[in-house]
């Protein structure tokens, strides 16, 4: 790993076999790559870093409710009264650096009374545990190098051109003059690790999922007593929601019975919302497909999924009789369509480009836009319904490739009165054999009582090779 | 004393008469055809029922191209809702200028067909419901459904399979309007050259049976592939006819043409 630094590329990160090699953190590149000549860089990737340093901040949380971050490349976690869960102070020290090791880290870990004590030691030895008993961290401070203290590169080298290498060689200094030589910065810095001044910790905030839990007086088995448990959650899982500038895209309603099983639900939104009302309804409307039995006595409302709601999302308050009307579907509508039980399914048409009818559309899901096809360019009317599967008919015509005079479709006769046609249709013979050469011939028909029907023959009625010459009944004008 | 009671009656019937509601001026959907639209004071009510009977599964045709152009004169959200897969096909109602952007096909299982088409049509959102199921509804659930429009304001089309013999369609009816529409044989084109002559403009024998406050009619309709004129033929032509001029001068643009021409 390597980085920028004062016109030059220093090294800043090694793996152990690199250490092995000789190689430390602040060496120029030049100098590392003339040591090992196959050596294997990186350039430091800020970003990346600081992400992976949130991630195991939120999953330090396990140790203690307060991480705290220590950029770049530490973890603070005040562990005040913790420690008698884990078995005592080493034995925490020793679960922490398993874990850690579990995860693929190498690190040091240390404990002590302050914060700048504990990393100072963390950052004076890598790979090792280090346990300072109360009171006794300026013992523990004595020996390790000034550089362990956060202090600014320039007062770092006017203390060793004076030879005060060591913490322990500071600290015994009066402190008037260092105060008046190197400002108070230092002071600060040396106060804080020996305990004298306690410094603040920047307590880091996973963000979680939204969860409510609500334990009941006594057990609950009535619709409307779950709907009143209902309508005290939602809001304040919408105020949540809104102070994060999110909405949810899904929710899980659980209720654990009196007995321990658990009724769940789950309700998804077409987009991300905060609305109190909507989710609301759409929990409402799954009360019935809770089973409470004897009661139940618990609840757990959680935002399984959420989204940043957008800005300008916000639905104007009056009912606007035109505007929402001429943007397609309602999204509240179609969400609690969705959700409903007993909703088979809930599709949208888009005309697809295909040579045989029955596949000329698919079936979309509602809100995927549907790109506009050239289906008004089409030449030929084409029926309002359409079997997938044509329906079998006798036809009886003058000639093998003429109009239809007459079909029997169900034990009916109907006379066809008028027809236009025919529309040949060819096979995609490029997707499967057995569509090559296929030709199918259209005809609109109006019978003497007037339906409009959509036959075709399969085959152009003269060469057995394009179809069979077998009419069918496809669709309804 | 007196007055307070005329007050309080006039508030009963104008209760009874489902005045009081918000949208108590009725929309109207107009059905393109002049003699129903004249019939029905301006076409079909919105905030109500419709009832349309198909006596044969091949008529339902006849009952779409009477019920497309309502749909499309709503210009509001369609839902389609049937127990059954819709057959219906996007090409087809592209052309008869349906936007497919707005509308949106139910599938439900048959116990709960009327109670999605309920959640619709009484939501708060403008939609449109055309109910297709076999399940013939009781009056019971269609005053239900009466009720949930009444409230919102939106409309509900039944298309419901009534065969002739069957159903006649004399029993009572709790919708505003109850229509059987079938296919009528149309005046076919003979071309020279043809063995089959043409279809000519399709003819519905449209019957409505029942209307809430009405007489029943029966209409024989001729649907136009164009859009009827919006004004006499000759007065189109009188305005679209170029402005005369006054003899020897010519617009500019036709000045600066023979200019140019000249030179």
């Amino acid at each position: 790993m390597h980085a920028l630094a004062h016109n030059r590329h220093a090294v800043t990160g090694v793996s152990p076999a690199a250490l092995a090699a000789g190689l430390t953190p602040g060496m120029p590149l030049a100098q590392a790559r003339s040591l090992v000549p196959d050596l294997l860089t990186a350039e430091e990737d800020a970003e990346a870093q600081r992400a992976a340093l949130t991630d195991l901040c939120s999953w330090l949380i396990w140790l203690s409710p307060l991480p705290a971050f220590d950029a770049p490349d530490g973890l603070y976690s005040d562990t005040t009264g913790c420690a008698h869960l884990y078995g005592g102070e080493a034995a925490m020290l020793d679960l922490v650096r398993e874990r850690l090791k579990a995860r693929g880290h190498s690190c040091s870990v240390a404990l002590s009374d302050t914060a700048a004590a504990s990393r100072a030691l963390a950052r004076s030895g890598i790979d090792q545990i280090c346990l300072v008993p109360p009171g006794q961290q300026k013992q523990a401070l004595h020996p390790l190098p000034c550089s362990e203290l956060p202090l600014p590169e320039k007062t770092l080298a006017s203390l060793t051109r004076l030879g005060l290498t060591t913490i322990g060689a500071l600290a015994d200094l009066p402190r008037a003059p260092l105060a008046r030589r190197f400002g108070a910065q230092l002071l600060t810095c040396l106060d804080e690790a020996l305990g004298r001044q306690a410094s603040p910790l920047s307590v880091f905030q996973p963000a979680d999922r939204i969860s409510l839990t609500r334990s009941l007086v006594e057990p609950i088995s009535t619709p409307d007593a779950i709907a009143t448990v209902i309508a005290a959650l939602v809001p304040v899982v919408c105020e949540k929601l809104t102070a994060r500038g999110e909405g949810a895209r899904q929710l899980d309603f659980l209720c654990v019975r009196v007995d321990g099983s658990i009724q769940a639900i789950r309700v998804g939104t077409s987009d991300p919302t905060a609305d109190v009302t909507r989710l609301m309804r759409l929990l409402g409307d799954h009360i019935p497909q809770i089973a409470p039995e004897f009661g139940i006595e618990t609840v757990i409302l959680t935002v399984s999924a959420n989204e940043p709601l957008e800005a300008g999302a916000e639905r104007s308050v009056l009912p606007d009789e035109a505007g929402s009307s001429e943007t397609g579907l309602p999204a509240t509508l179609i969400d609690r369509l969705l959700n409903r039980p007993g909703v088979v399914s809930v599709q949208q048409f888009a005309p697809r480009f295909s040579a045989w009818p029955e596949d000329g559309q698919s079936r979309i899901s509602p809100g995927d836009v549907a790109e506009s096809t050239n289906a008004s360019q089409m030449l030929w009317a084409r029926p309002n319904i359409l079997f997938d599967l044509p329906v079998r008919v006798q036809v009886t015509a003058l000639l093998p490739d003429g109009a239809p005079r007459q079909f029997v479709l169900k034990r009916q006769t109907h006379r066809v009165a008028a027809a236009d046609g025919p529309e040949r249709l060819l096979g995609e013979w490029w997707q499967t054999t057995d569509n090559y050469g296929a030709i199918r011939d259209y005809w609109q028909v109006e019978t003497t009582t007037g339906l409009r029907l959509w036959l075709f023959r399969k085959g152009d009625g003269t060469h057995d090779w394009s179809g069979s010459g077998a009419w069918f009944l496809q669709g309804i004008f | 004393m007196t007055t307070d009671a005329v007050a309080r009656l006039r508030e009963q019937v104008r209760r009874l008469e489902r005045r009081s509601l918000s949208h108590s001026h009725t929309d109207t959907l107009p059905t393109g055809h002049s003699a129903v639209d004249e019939h029905l004071g301006g076409g079909l009510k919105t905030g109500s029922l419709h009832d349309f009977l198909i006596s044969d599964p091949l008529e339902i045709g006849a009952s779409l191209a009477m019920l497309l152009p309502i749909l499309k004169e709503g210009r509001g959200p369609v839902f389609w809702i049937s127990d059954t897969p819709a057959e219906l096909n996007a090409c087809g109602l592209h052309q008869s200028s349906v936007s497919l952007d707005h509308l949106a096909c139910i599938e439900t299982e048959p116990d709960n067909l009327l109670s999605v088409a309920e959640d619709i049509l009484r939501g708060p959102e403008r939609a449109l419901a055309v109910i297709a199921g076999r399940h013939v509804p009781t009056l019971k659930e269609i005053r239900r459904l009466n009720l949930a429009v009444e409230a919102s304001g939106n409309t509900g089309f039944f298309l419901r399979s009534a065969p002739l013999a069957q159903a006649p369609g004399k029993d009572p009816c709790a919708c505003a309007t109850r229509w059987r529409i079938l296919s009528h044989p149309s005046s076919p084109q003979r071309l020279p050259g043809l063995a089959m002559p043409l279809p000519g403009f399709r003819r519905l024998s449209a019957a409505l049976l029942r209307v809430r406050g009405g007489r029943p009619a029966h209409w024989i309709l001729d649907c136009t592939d164009h859009a009827p004129l919006s004004r006499s033929l000759d007065a189109i032509l009188a305005h679209r006819a170029p402005p005369a001029f006054p003899p020897g001068r010519l617009p500019d643009r036709q000045a600066t043409h023979c200019a140019r021409a000249g030179t």
